[in-house]
């Protein structure tokens, strides 16, 4: 296994307006999303990276929320031009997350982003061109929004979206940081004891038009946690979609759905919702993944530091935690950590994953033997026993000056058949590694296509059966943290270059099945027809150098 | 460097396996200076007063293994001699056969159900099981009997301490502490009462002058525990470290550091501290809980099983031990046992919030969902409470 840091060469090198000595939970918090989609279908993955802001800075007006780097067709070289403007994505404020949908089934993707006090809906005109319909679509938000994800939560064939939202705090009026607050010496504002926002359900009637339903679905947090990662998933195969919303300071929902457009919270009843003790962490994000291959989608937990992240095994009505285990509980023991994801990063099979950390202020470097504001990325090998190997730094994830990372997106960016990494840094570009490994397994995508589904087909299952292993994985449309994976499903197949089964469960209730599938290819399946090979992956064991 | 200070726990830990080989002597001391009036006309009673007073001898000449055997003798022709029951008793217990001893004094008691000696005897041998709880109830019965009795007190307390029960501890020695502040053994074991018991203030003042010297183990053991009492888990290992390194031997130290390391993640090294503290004292109520729940949140249920096993037989009324044994029982699927262990636990400490968390989880497996949306209301609202209700997992 190894990546390469090519943020630089490939053009992703605009600068945000922001800093690193974060003093207030409104700074301290804020930005991290990123995310891969395909803005204009031309089968290339461009990169959007929220824009954070200043307090100063955004009582001016703000910023613009994201910035979108398209990956140009014509280059040599991968490379990416900076067309937020050109792209219409100009609306100013002080973005946290991003989720891509296609909310309206015209095969555009859509953006929307969350922020401080109003979040944006970018409607997706063709060819990488937006348009802001927050207003008119009505799912503006307001207060505090964090993580976001689309999902068809009643399997109507229409994306509902779900927004989390953290603590009230009002940029106009900030507490003197002298008289109201500290750690440790320090003057920074700690979340802990504020008022949390309730979190939203924009159910989509089909018209361009949301209803907001968080409180008859019961998702609406009656108690104000505070609501950061949100990620939608099957957990219980039941074919309807599940939501877990991560809290911090708080307990984890894991919104159980009901199939009648409402849902029970099982967060504590099936074990995420609290540690071994009763007692609340500081949940930052989460991500669903079959770290076994047993049938059942397992979960990731990413926290605050001193605190271990954890990977929950789902046992069916109860996810015991297995971090100690598995032997990822020391390791992300210390840092803070934010994006976090499950990706089979050499192609063996066997679902990896990859964590994003780093304090959340510079100002906590001034504290001895505090966790460090830039710290490294960690990625866990799956050993295929149900033990992880840390080997970011082994893998070349850590060249160089450290950085404080957040929302972490994973997708095959240079169509190589390796899944290459993008991740939001603090007040620096984002950075894009380029996955090179080169071995001898082989490997499949797949980009899904609802008919009578949603059209970006979220939430379709994808199980691939080879001679050796089954696997399955959703499609998902929002998570890590506050960020957005490529909706293309990518599975390391190891050794096998046949696939014997590949089954696809849409979220309209339709199953196909197709036999004998040959791997290294990059497949379009449309609810109810073949699959389409669209493009050939360059064959195992040649190198994957960047193109 | 041998130690200047006395070690509380040394003095009243190691009492007990001195104990009873003074006190069998002193019983034998005692019941033979009655060999005259052991006679009895019948041959059978020559037999038996000539046996018991070889066992005597072979008693006072170091030979237990004879001397058991000829209190057997005599016991197969005398079954309703006292004296040689409650010397066989002593015997067996100072060759570690508390079991057989505890049995001997149980007899010895229905002959004379008051006789101090032989309820000494049987309390000591049931410390050194491990059944604090039942050594307690004797000594403190004991202890009113005869106040004066400095090794009872010592003993109660230490039982009090290894109980959990240190409220009752500072009911004990607080009185005794102000009539002689310099008792250094009290000092300790209150000291340690107070810290445990949250009362760190009076701790600290209590154990102040024990502090003064750092070269000392047992002054590094202490301030350890004060450490680990404020939540300073990192100095508190920092400083237990240097105690075992000082006196590897001092008991209760490789177990406090098996936990304050435990606190910091570092489970591997936590691991192999309170191994070593329970290679060194296999009643150690502490590490036998924490490595036993360790082991059983790692998902290792078949090593965390005898562990917290005997953590549950150390202090049967233990919560912590309750939990754990009702969490092991969920984990290998014993879901009937596991409901009836934690039902009754959430009984007795309604405001015990890791029990209402696992049988959140236990009713929501039994597909019991409005008993697990209870529970989970109730953690909910306990930790609203800010967590500070329900007993200490050490307790």
């Amino acid at each position: 296994m190894h990546f390469r840091d090519v943020s630089a060469e490939a053009g992703l090198t605009t600068i945000p307006h922001t800093r690193t000595d974060r003093r207030y939970v409104l700074d301290t918090m804020s930005g991290g999303g990123i995310a891969l989609l395909d803005c204009d279908n031309d089968g290339k993955l461009d990169i959007a990276v929220v824009n954070d802001s200043t307090i100063d800075q955004y009582l001016k007006g703000g910023d613009p929320m994201i910035t979108l780097y398209h990956q140009d067709s014509n280059s040599s070289h991968l490379h990416f031009t900076n067309v937020t403007v050109k792209a219409g994505l100009t609306t100013k404020g002080w973005g946290m997350a991003i989720a891509v949908g296609d909310y309206d089934n015209d095969g555009l993707p859509d953006i929307y982003v969350t922020g401080y006090e109003h979040n944006v809906l970018y409607h997706n005109l063709g060819d990488c061109r937006f348009e802001d319909v927050t207003e008119k679509a009505g799912v503006k938000g307001g207060g505090f929004s964090t993580g976001a994800a689309w999902s068809d939560y009643d399997r109507d064939g229409k994306l509902d979206l779900f927004v989390a939202r953290y603590v009230h705090t009002d940029a106009r009026h900030l507490p003197d940081p002298k008289l109201s607050f500290g750690y440790k010496g320090v003057l920074v504002e700690l979340p802990d004891r504020m008022e949390g926002e309730p979190d939203l359900l924009y159910h989509n009637r089909g018209d361009g038009t949301f209803e907001e339903v968080s409180k008859k679905a019961g998702v609406d947090d009656s108690q104000k946690l505070h609501g950061m990662g949100v990620v939608w998933g099957d957990y219980d195969g039941d074919g309807w979609p599940d939501l877990i919303v991560t809290n911090d300071s708080g307990w984890n929902y894991l919104y159980h759905n009901k199939h009648d457009g409402t849902f029970e919270d099982l967060g504590v009843a099936t074990g995420i919702g609290l540690g071994p003790f009763g007692e609340p962490y500081g949940n930052m994000a989460a991500d669903f993944g079959d770290f076994d291959r047993d049938g059942k989608l397992d979960i990731l937990d990413s926290r605050f530091g001193s605190q271990p992240a954890s990977l929950y095994w789902n046992r069916g009505q109860e996810f015991p935690d297995v971090a100690e285990r598995a032997k990822i509980a020391k390791p992300t023991f210390s840092p803070v950590k934010w994006g976090i994801g499950f990706g089979d990063f050499d192609n063996d099979g066997w679902p990896d994953f990859l964590m994003a950390n780093g304090n959340f202020s510079s100002l906590m470097d001034t504290i001895p033997g505090e966790v460090r504001f830039a710290e490294p990325i960690q990625l866990f090998r799956n050993l295929g026993d149900r033990t992880f190997e840390e080997m970011a730094d082994a893998v070349g994830l850590n060249p160089g000056v450290l950085k404080s990372r957040r929302g972490t997106a994973f997708g095959d960016i240079n169509n190589d058949g390796n899944l290459d990494v993008v991740i939001f840094n603090v007040g620096e570009p984002p950075s894009l590694f380029i996955n090179e490994t080169a071995n001898s397994n082989h490997c499949v995508l797949f980009r899904l296509i609802g008919t009578k589904s949603n059209r970006a087909a979220i939430g379709a299952r994808v199980a691939v059966t080879t001679s050796a292993m089954t696997q399955i994985d959703e499609v998902r449309a929002g998570g890590s943290y506050n960020s957005m994976n490529d909706w293309r499903l990518h599975f390391g197949l190891g050794s096998e270059a046949t696939m014997t089964k590949v089954e696809v469960s849409w979220p309209s209730g339709a199953k196909q099945q197709f036999q004998n599938l040959p791997a290294d290819r990059i497949y379009e399946i449309k609810e109810g027809e073949p699959p389409k090979p669209v493009a050939t992956l360059p064959n195992p064991q040649s190198s994957s150098a960047v193109k | 460097m041998a130690s200047e200070l006395p070690s509380p726990y040394t003095s009243l830990h190691r009492a007990p396996s001195a104990f009873p080989g003074k006190t069998r002597i002193r019983l034998a001391l005692i019941f033979a200076a009655t060999i005259a009036g052991f006679s009895l006309p019948a041959q059978e009673s020559k037999n038996a007063t000539e046996l018991y007073k070889d066992a005597i001898t072979a008693d006072q000449n170091g030979e237990t293994a004879k001397a058991i055997a000829l209190y057997q003798k005599v016991l197969t022709l005398r079954p309703g001699s006292l004296e040689a029951r409650s010397n066989l008793g002593a015997d067996l217990a100072s060759t570690g056969r508390y079991n057989e001893a505890i049995a001997e004094y149980q007899r010895a008691l229905k002959i004379d159900p008051r006789n101090s000696v032989v309820r000494l005897n049987l309390a000591l041998a049931r410390y050194k099981l491990g059944e604090y709880q039942k050594a307690a109830d004797t000594f403190s019965a004991l202890q009113k009997e005869d106040p004066a009795n400095k090794q009872i007190l010592y003993l109660l307390a230490d039982c009090y301490l290894r109980l959990g029960q240190d409220a009752d501890v500072i009911r004990l020695l607080a009185p005794v502490y102000k009539a002689d502040p310099n008792d250094q053994a009290v000092q300790y074991v209150l000291g340690t009462a107070y810290i445990r018991d949250g009362k760190i203030k009076e701790g600290q003042a209590v154990i102040n002058p024990l502090l003064k010297n750092t070269e000392k183990p047992e002054a590094n053991l202490l301030l350890g525990e004060v450490q680990f009492a404020a939540g300073d888990y990192k100095t508190a290992a920092t400083t237990l470290k240097k105690a075992v390194e000082q006196n590897p031997n001092l008991p209760g130290t490789w177990s406090l550091y098996g936990r304050a390391l435990l606190q910091n993640n570092q489970n591997d090294d936590a691991k192999a501290a309170l191994e070593r503290a329970i290679q060194q004292d296999p009643n150690d109520f502490s590490a036998n809980l924490h490595l036993g729940a360790m082991l059983r949140l790692a998902g290792n249920t078949i090593d965390a099983a005898p562990y917290l096993e005997r953590a549950l037989q150390l202090r049967p009324s233990s919560p912590a031990a309750r939990l754990q044994i009702g969490a092991l029982d969920a984990a290998t699927n014993k879901l009937v046992e596991a409901r009836t262990v934690l039902e009754q636990l959430a009984k007795d400490w309604p405001d015990f919030v890791q029990v209402h968390l696992q049988l959140a989880t236990l009713y929501s497996r039994l597909g019991l969902k409005e008993r697990s949306q209870a529970e989970r209301d109730i953690v909910l609202r306990l930790n609203e409470k800010d967590r500070q209700t329900g007993p200490s997992p050490d307790r």
